[in-house]
């Protein structure tokens, strides 16, 4: 008994002597830690005491970089919604989900979204179809159902520029009047009116701008800030540079905006356990034409829909290079190694951790067949 | 070098450290003293920072003197045996290099800090850092509600 007790009071010197005030550190050594945290540490490190609570980090821009995937089901018999961080093996799983409806209130995810597609991701949020639902904060959802005058419907794409909750923030959707032609309109929250510039049949957001690009070849921009569209291009990148159609329309292309350039890359149609053949072209601001990339420069490309892009970096030392894209054939992303890798952009093992970008499924095949995923802008530090 | 001038710091529980010059013009805060006052053969006060810290800190400011036998390779190397330290000896180190104004070491402490804070529930930091839970049980029921995916 004797010795226990002097074990104790041994183990409470030790821990004294071991003690540091950690929860008083100096704010600007707190702000020092945070520039290097994920998001979800930095959600942690604010959860450890109350002094942390209180350091003002909001300010700190993520490092986030690489999208995650949101591995989702709706429908009436299944519910599941969970994220994959690129950094962790496991998911982040969902709870409780609600998803407002402008006629029918507060209702359940399934409900709202059994029948929606998602198109477009920004902040944390997704765009589904016709409405906008924010995935991080199960007590705000919301749903925007921008109400349209003419008899018309979104198709295929649609995207937005920012936060939904912020007051600036424009949503950008397609219209159809009958079946041939195609508008984009642009929405914004405070200032209900819309815009119509020249058809397009793909979109991409890139600071402060929406690009629109025609299969025709036409390109433009949409400047959020001034309301205005501008053609920036009628050539068809098709012919330019020596690169003929039938190199570039086989198979399916996507518009890709990152690191101030545009993309447009395609890839052949998919056979099973194949890699496709890809292609990718840049959009050269000064000559105004397209130019086919012979490296993607240590960056790397993740096509579906929505598609990200990302320039080279600390986080993509482990991706660089890459394209991920999605098969049909198993319902994790692959990736191809695009062009040449030079010497000095191999991967580096140092301090980096591995990537993760294969959810594990569970293996139902009813359940499956009704599941997606898709990438998504990882969301900000809401609190 | 006949310019090779010694320099003496006196940490705060007394103990008396010779340095060369060069060595303690890494830190700002020394280097500014000596600018400004020159003190030549005078003793340094450090009332911020013990003998074992300190001594500890020195140790990182002779390695990283301009040397060119040492290349690139060999620092991050001995920088990461370096910051391979208890936690009370890393929170020491911290507020030393901070307060002597050592960028590089401050950086390094921090890398080293983050990494240990990827991937840990905030259960788990409370623990490696020694650090107690002052939020009430409504206070942690509220983090859960807010961002509940993230704590799972």
């Amino acid at each position: 008994m004797a010795s226990h007790s002097i074990l104790t009071v041994d183990k409470i010197r030790k821990r004294k002597r071991s003690w540091r005030p950690w929860s008083n550190l100096p704010e600007d050594l707190v702000r020092l830690v945070v520039e290097r945290l994920y998001l979800v540490d930095r959600i942690h490190l604010h959860a450890v005491c109350k002094n942390w609570l209180a350091s003002p980090i909001h300010d700190i821009p993520l490092i986030d970089k690489l999208p995650w995937i949101m591995y989702y089901c709706f429908s009436p018999h299944h519910t599941i919604c969970s994220f994959f961080e690129p950094c962790r093996k496991l998911p982040y799983i969902l709870g409780e989900e609600r998803g407002w409806d402008d006629e029918r209130g507060w209702i359940t995810a399934e409900s709202l979204l059994s029948r929606a597609t998602a198109y477009a991701s920004r902040c944390g949020w997704v765009l589904f179809s016709e409405k906008i639902r924010e995935v991080f904060n199960s007590t705000l959802y919301h749903a925007y159902q921008p109400r349209l005058e003419h008899d018309c419907h979104f198709e295929r794409l649609a995207t937005f520029s920012s936060d939904p909750t912020s007051s600036d923030c424009v949503i950008i959707a397609p219209t159809i009047y009958g079946e041939e032609y195609l508008f984009i309109s642009a929405y914004s929250i405070g200032n209900k009116t819309w815009k119509t510039p020249p058809p397009a049949h793909a979109m991409a957001y890139m600071a402060g701008s929406v690009y629109c690009y025609n299969v025709g070849g036409g390109l433009s921009s949409f400047h959020i800030a001034t309301q205005e569209w501008r053609l920036l291009s009628n050539e068809s990148p098709l012919i330019d540079d020596g690169i003929n159609a039938s190199d570039f329309v086989i198979g399916t292309w996507y518009f890709v905006a990152y690191g101030g350039h545009l993309h447009l890359v395609s890839l052949t149609e998919l056979e099973a356990d194949m890699v496709p053949e890809c292609k990718i072209l840049k959009y050269d601001w000064l000559d105004g034409a397209w130019r086919k990339m012979k490296s993607l420069e240590g960056g790397v490309i993740f096509v579906g829909k929505p598609s990200f892009g990302v320039s080279a970096g600390e986080q993509t030392k482990m991706v660089a290079n890459r394209v991920y894209y999605s098969s049909s054939h198993t319902s994790k992303p692959n990736f191809l190694v695009y062009g040449s890798v030079g010497m000095g952009e191999k991967s580096e093992f140092s301090r980096n951790q591995q990537i993760y970008y294969e959810p594990r499924l569970e293996k139902s095949q009813s359940l499956e067949e009704s599941r997606s995923w898709k990438w998504m802008e990882p969301p900000l530090l809401t609190y | 070098m006949a310019f090779t001038k010694k320099v003496t710091l006196k940490s705060s529980d007394g103990e008396l450290f010779i340095i060369d010059r060069a060595v303690a013009l890494q830190s700002r805060t020394i280097q500014y003293v000596l600018e400004d006052t020159n003190p030549v053969d005078a003793i340094i006060p450090v009332p911020a920072v013990d003998a074992r810290t300190l001594s500890k800190v020195l140790e990182y400011c002779k390695k990283h003197l301009i040397d060119l036998n040492t290349d690139f390779e060999d620092y991050s190397k001995w920088d990461k045996d370096f910051v391979d330290a208890e936690v009370w000896m890393l929170y020491d180190l911290i507020m030393a290099a901070d307060y002597l104004h050592i960028p590089p070491l401050i950086d390094l402490i921090c890398d080293k800090i983050a990494s240990m804070f990827k991937g840990q529930t905030p259960d788990k930091i409370r623990e490696i850092f020694n650090i107690d839970n002052d939020f009430s049980k409504e206070e942690e029921e509220d983090f859960k509600k807010k961002s509940g995916w993230a704590f799972k």
